[in-house]
């Protein structure tokens, strides 16, 4: 039985694959592929590799429900972001848009079929108090409301705690850097603000440039969590550089961008990831510069042992001892990448207390 | 192949195990569970079900087991997973089965995207279809179970599946729900149609269902044109009214009963408006329940004639 990390794979970069496809491998596809939240991009490869002729009847049902779901999400992007756009006209001069919401806008092969649709947005730091407060006033609603939450987004991590809009009940982030203030590595947002390229529309809509793109993707798969964005976000990666292997000036800024924001370890990980995995193309020169951003061996070879185990989604069985330790340990190094130990210990120590009176957890 | 030819032997071993692959409709459920009586009733209302063959695409993975060890003797509960997944809070033990059906109406209200999916009852006659649509306690899964009962095919008492750009609906015929008094309704008119276990002290008070009538199953693949939508509403002491519905208002009150109008977008607004335009609207009051049978009949045999 092939393993579930190469059907799911080969599914979305080489679509032809497909239609030779036992009906017993479509069936694990189609779970895991919802499983890691890709069923929506095998749909748009599927669609645009022209075979939908060649898939199975009851797969062919499966993808359209997690194409009409991808469509509605793209909606939904499109629309908050015009939102928005609306309530911030006036108080910045243009906000970032980030991850998905930038892949849309910026024409991103990771836009194809995705399904997500939380809205995440950049603006400077200073401005912060105006957005939110212009926010209010268009109808988001602050979630997280305990005193403690707040202070540990506000004071600590690097967005607003989150925001749902009361009528609509979509989701905001707004960051103001892209990793905790915490943590141990600080990119610069007044950089990746000025870098930033400003959209035709709407008004004030800004993505990233590509090389911080890719370098943000890097940076929240890797650093920003416990690599629960899995193989869905080591794609979005991929779609960034796959067309560029033969640019060496974009490489060549992707690296300056790197060792400027601090993101040199993440983006060699990602990078690294998506060879093994993914095959993507990478000049060899920019692999060269990147064993700069190397990690001592015992703990690179670590990472990436773990990598491999947490980076694609469970098939049918429960998951075996090793793929929940590779879980566990990535989840304590996330807390540990976010604040050091005299501020982690007592916020941990005070997370599980409330978990424990109450029965409900947090996110923070 | 149905559950039926199987040995029972068989069967509640693939169940503890596995898990029986069940087709209902366009749907694949696997069906597992080591829970005895939730078997008993499996065996009972889902016998006349075909089973898919190995190795085939299974659209959801259903079991029902107690959470942990002591749960299965101490305050027995039972949970669900799906897909691998728990959800849900755990039912008592003895509503196993009320349990299992509102899991695969979850399944078929929150998954199939595919179709714009209405939460209402479906019964065909020559080919037409009665979508039946309400709120909960409208009293059409009863006037539905009646309709399956009186010469209707059964297409679903909780889902009109519409294949978008077209008219047609899909059948998904599971057993009929019915609660409280609707119980003793339908054991007056069909005594001897077999009923799963009747469980007390439901969200929904007392249930039990009805087995989907063996015509509605083996025919679960050919799919009606809608024709008739009713809103339908029991009313005590009420003569039966049939009182035509214009389209735009039926449109509306369609929209509002379906699970992803919103979802599908502009899909879903030209789908539900090719299913009105096509349809013929009424609200429905009435309190005596064969003369809405006999009222649908002379519904149905105008249409014969008309065409």
């Amino acid at each position: 039985m092939r393993p579930i990390g190469g059907l799911l794979v080969e599914a979305i970069l080489d679509p032809r694959s497909l239609a030779t496809l036992e009906e017993s491998e479509w069936d694990r596809l189609l779970r895991a592929g919802h499983r890691a939240g890709i069923l929506g991009r095998i749909a748009a490869e599927v669609a645009a590799a022209g075979l939908d002729g060649a898939v199975p009847s009851r797969a062919r049902a499966r993808l359209a429900a997690a194409d009409a779901v991808a469509r509605q999400h793209e909606r939904i992007l499109r629309w908050e972001t015009v939102c928005v756009a609306r309530a911030l006209r006036g108080v910045v001069e243009r906000f970032v848009l980030l991850k998905g919401g930038a892949y849309l806008h910026a024409g991103d092969p990771s836009a194809r079929g995705r399904l997500s649709s939380d809205l995440d947005v950049l603006v400077p730091r200073a401005s912060l108090e105006a957005v939110e407060r212009a926010l209010g006033d268009a109808g988001w609603e602050a979630t997280k409301l305990n005193r403690y939450d707040q202070k540990y987004y506000r004071r600590w991590m690097h967005e607003l705690p989150p925001l749902r809009h009361r009528d609509r009940r979509t989701l905001l982030d707004v960051h103001h850097t892209l990793l905790p203030e915490t943590g141990r590595l600080h990119p610069d947002p007044a950089s990746l603000l000025a870098r930033a390229e400003d959209l035709p529309e709407p008004e004030g809509a800004a993505v990233l440039c590509t090389e911080d793109r890719v370098l943000h993707a890097a940076t929240h798969l890797f650093h920003d969590g416990d690599l629960g964005g899995g193989l869905r976000e080591l794609l979005d990666v991929d779609g960034l550089v796959r067309g560029r292997a033969d640019d060496h000036a974009f490489w060549d800024r992707v690296l300056e961008h790197a060792a400027h924001h601090e993101l040199e370890r993440p983006l060699f990980y990602a990078v690294r990831a998506c060879r093994r995995h993914l095959d993507t193309p990478v000049p060899e020169a920019a692999l060269a510069r990147l064993e700069r951003g190397a990690p001592r061996s015992l703990t690179r070879r670590s990472m990436e042992a773990l990598a491999d185990r947490a980076l694609f989604p469970d098939d049918d069985r429960r998951p075996g001892v090793p793929v929940r330790t590779a879980r566990w340990a990535l989840y304590a190094r996330s807390h540990w990448l976010r604040m050091p130990l005299r501020l982690l210990i007592p916020h941990l120590a005070r997370k599980a207390a409330r978990r424990w009176s109450t029965g409900e957890g947090s996110t923070a | 192949m149905t559950l039926s030819d199987w040995t029972e032997q068989q069967a509640r071993a693939a169940l503890s195990g596995a898990g029986v692959p069940l087709r209902i409709g366009p749907f694949v459920a696997r069906v597992g569970t080591r829970v005895r009586e939730l078997q008993d009733a499996l065996l009972r209302l889902y016998r006349r079900y075909p089973v898919d063959g190995p190795g085939g695409i299974v659209d959801w993975h259903v079991r029902i087991e107690a959470p942990n060890p002591w749960r299965r003797f101490v305050g027995p509960q039972v949970a669900a997973y799906v897909d691998g997944r728990r959800r849900f809070a755990p039912f008592p033990r003895d509503q196993a089965f009320a349990m299992f059906e509102w899991l695969l109406n979850w399944c078929t209200f929150s998954r199939p995207h595919q179709y714009l999916i209405l939460h209402s009852a479906v019964v065909e006659r020559d080919g037409r279809a009665l979508v039946l649509c309400g709120r909960p306690g409208a009293g059409k899964s009863t006037l539905c179970a009646a309709l399956a009962l009186s010469g209707w095919r059964l297409f679903s008492d909780e889902v009109a599946l519409i294949r978008p750009g077209t008219r047609e609906i899909h059948a998904a015929p599971r057993p009929i729900s019915l609660k409280e008094g609707s119980i003793d309704v339908l054991r007056q008119l069909a005594p001897d149609h077999p009923m799963g276990p009747k469980m007390a002290g439901t969200r929904k008070g007392t249930v039990a269902h009805l087995e989907a009538p063996a015509d509605a199953i083996a025919r679960a693949e050919e799919p009606a044109e809608a024709r008739w939508i009713v809103f339908p509403r029991w009313k005590a002491g009420a003569s039966t009214t049939l009182t035509p519905l214009g389209r735009a208002r039926a449109f509306l009150e369609a929209a509002d009963n379906a699970f992803n109008y919103s979802l599908l977008g502009e899909v879903g607004f030209t789908s539900l408006a090719e299913v009105v335009d096509a349809s013929d609207a009424y609200v429905l009051e009435y309190s005596d329940l064969d003369d809405v049978l006999g009222r649908f009949d002379r519904l149905a045999s105008q249409e014969a004639v008309a065409s």
